[in-house]
Parts: C-alpha cells; structure tokens; sequence
C-alpha cells in the first residue's frame, strides 16, 4: 500500500509490482510511477502537457 | 409493494418521478393527477413513457387513499390543503418549497407571504439525504430540497461543518427546465434561445435553505439561465480562514462523502472530463462535485453539478423515500447518465 501523491488516497501496489511501473490513482485518476517498494512510493508519472487553449 | 400516488404529475418533476417509480420494484403507482389534464393519458404529456404505462390523470378530488403521496404541486399550494392529502396517505414528500424552512419569519422573508400553517414546518424533515439521513428513517413528512440549493449545500457542506469558511460566492448555471413546463414570454424561443441570462444576480429564493442548513449567512449566491434543458453547474468561490492544501480538500471531502452512493469527488488531472458536469448527469441522481485552490489568494473553486429535475428534484425524493421505508436508497436510481448526449 502507498499514498498517492496528489490527493493522499490508498492505492493499492500488488506482489508483481516493479519500480517504474505505472498505476492509476482510482480517486483523482493521476497516473502514478512507483518509485520504491520497500517502503512503496509514488510519483506523479511525467505527461505531455495539453493545449487548454490558454 | 408500497402504494404511490403523485399529486400533480404532468410537470417536468412529476414525470421524472414517474420515469423512476415505474422502474421501482417496490412501487405501486396508483393515481396521478392534474387539474389541466385529467382524463388524459400520461404519456400525453409524457411522451418517453409510452408503453410503459396506461395510467390516466386524475383531479385531486378524485385521489383515493394510499400509503404515499409526492406532491409536485407549485409553491404555495401544498400549505393550504396539507390536511386534505394527510387524510389521504400516511406518509408525504413535497417537492415544493412549503416546508423546506423551519421557521416562519424565514418562509416570509424568502417567499413574501405568511405560511399557511406555520406550526407544521418543523414536522417535515428537509430532504438531502446527505445531511439528513438518520431523521429520515421512518420519517412521514419530508420537503425535498431546491435544486440549486442542493448543489450548493453538497458543495460547500464539509467546508462549513468544518468551520472553514470565512465567506461564499456562488454562482449557478442552470437549464431552462427549472422555470417548469408553462410558458412565457421569456421562455418564448426567439427570446430564450441562445441567452445566457441573469436571471437572479442577488435574493434568491434557495438562499434561505442555503442559508438553514449551513447555519450561515455568509453566503452570497447568483444564478444564470444558458442554453441547457436540465443540469445545474454550480461554482463556488470560497474564502478560506486558514491556509489548506489540496490534500487537506481530499481528505475533507473523501471523509464527508467517500461512502455517499450518490456524491462522486470529479478531479482528474487529464482528459477531457477533469471537473463535474452537469450534461453527462442528465437522467441520473447523481451529484459530481470537484475543487481546485488557488494557494496564493487562499481561493477555494468547488465546483458541483447535477441534473436539476433528479437529484435536485425527483431522484432525490425517491432517494429519501426509500430510506424512509428502509429500503436500499438506491432503488430505482441506478441509471447512470449517458455519454455521449
């Protein structure tokens, strides 16, 4: 189990869970990198920015 | 099965709540009524029930007695004959505004007239399941809330609970399908077409329940007509009186509603999706409620949406009328909206 980053929920790393894998946070829908497993840790995974036409 | 008649059944609400109650499986739906169309079939008037049922309008008169009454009759109408449908049926849901304020001195401030039966408001539970849940078990009288202020009181509820406002401005986006099915001049096609109309910048009717169930006056509340049938967006700037994350937000609302069957926290970092809409709510009892902070002003946006005439009208009723029955308070509520529309 680890925290996600952004919004501090519960999420779920499972026994096959390797470092750099990528996860969805099921309450703010961030995708997550795991950067550690003993103690489990998540970053926010890098993306592309989009245009919001700013 | 509980047996169910709807006072007032050809409005936009009274056909959501027969939309929903038809599906409901522990629902008989005995009379509908309708002064203007008594004789006629509902699917005259409520077209996308066709085949589903061959129920006729009724006039009030006509009622027989049954266990429940929803009354989806206009504002000021329920508090004269309240002793005509208690004769009728044990248990009461009025969608209308009657009962919506306990005290007296409020309902004329808000709504310009005394009350017709001023000693009867504190009998009614008010009708947010989300802040009335444990009163509304085995509950006889229930007032289901406004729809704009349902919007506002979900979306600003924990923030007051938790003493964390310093002062709310709110303003709503609403569809054309509040002002109800009777036409005007200013829901004449050429003229409401397209407008985005102020139709309410201060004095707000809904404010007095905002103003109830938060136990606050510091709320300021706007609402604007657009071009949308149903659906309510309802944003909300709050001015915070302590410094808070977005984690902080999280937990407040993950806490104040991670276990509602019908508050959705809508948050996302990408997609097209990110924060509540109200077009992706139609036909649902859903309400989706999202934030952001602007850490550097302090400025709380909370952002809430629903469909006016379910969760701000029909669906929330049946909701309390389930958990008033003991039922799951699901019941009949299940569709979850439609995308796209």
């Amino acid at each position: 189990m680890a925290s996600c980053p952004v919004c501090d929920a519960d999420v779920e790393t499972a026994d096959d869970t390797v470092v750099g894998e990528l996860m969805t946070c099921d309450d703010c829908g961030c995708e997550l990198e795991v950067l550690s497993l003993e103690p489990a840790k998540l970053g926010e995974a890098p993306e592309a920015e989009e245009d919001w036409g700013e | 099965m509980i047996r169910v008649s709807i006072v007032g059944g050809s409005g936009y609400a009274g056909g959501d709540l027969l939309r929903v109650l038809l599906f409901h499986p522990q629902v008989e739906i005995v009379q509908v009524t309708s002064e203007r169309h008594a004789g006629k079939l509902v699917t005259s008037v409520h077209p996308n029930l066709r085949k589903l049922t061959r129920l006729k309008f009724v006039a009030i008169d006509e009622l027989e007695p049954c266990d429940v009454l929803f009354l989806g009759l206009p504002h000021g109408h329920v508090m004269k004959r309240v002793e005509q449908f208690e004769a009728l049926a044990g248990t009461l849901i009025d969608l209308s505004a009657d009962f919506r304020l306990n005290d007296p001195e409020h309902y004329k401030k808000w709504y310009g007239d005394d009350h017709a039966c001023p000693e009867r408001l504190t009998d009614f539970v008010y009708g947010i399941p989300e802040l009335h849940r444990a009163e509304m078990v085995g509950a006889r009288r229930i007032a289901s809330a406004g729809c704009n202020a349902t919007a506002t009181i979900l979306a600003l509820h924990p923030l007051y609970e938790a003493g964390l406002v310093d002062s709310a401005v709110v303003e709503v986006k609403a569809g054309s399908s509040q002002g109800g099915n009777r036409f005007s001049e200013a829901s004449h096609h050429p003229e409401r077409s397209g407008a985005v109309r102020s139709y309410k910048p201060t004095g707000h009717r809904h404010v007095g329940e905002m103003q109830q169930e938060l136990g606050a006056d510091n709320i300021h509340f706007s609402a604007t007509s657009i071009e949308m049938v149903r659906g309510i967006l309802a944003t909300c700037h709050v001015f915070l009186n302590r410094q808070l994350t977005e984690k902080d937000i999280w937990k407040l609302y993950r806490g104040a509603y991670g276990t509602e069957p019908f508050i959705r926290i809508v948050k996302e970092r990408s997609g097209i999706h990110r924060y509540p809409e109200p077009k992706l709510l139609a036909g649902g009892n859903y309400c989706d409620i999202g934030f952001e902070i602007d850490e550097h002003s302090n400025r709380l946006v909370v952002v809430s949406a629903l469909d006016n005439l379910m969760k701000g009208a029909a669906g929330q009723a049946v909701q309390a009328f389930n958990i008033a029955h003991g039922f799951d308070e699901t019941l009949g509520l299940e569709f979850p909206g439609l995308h796209p529309v």
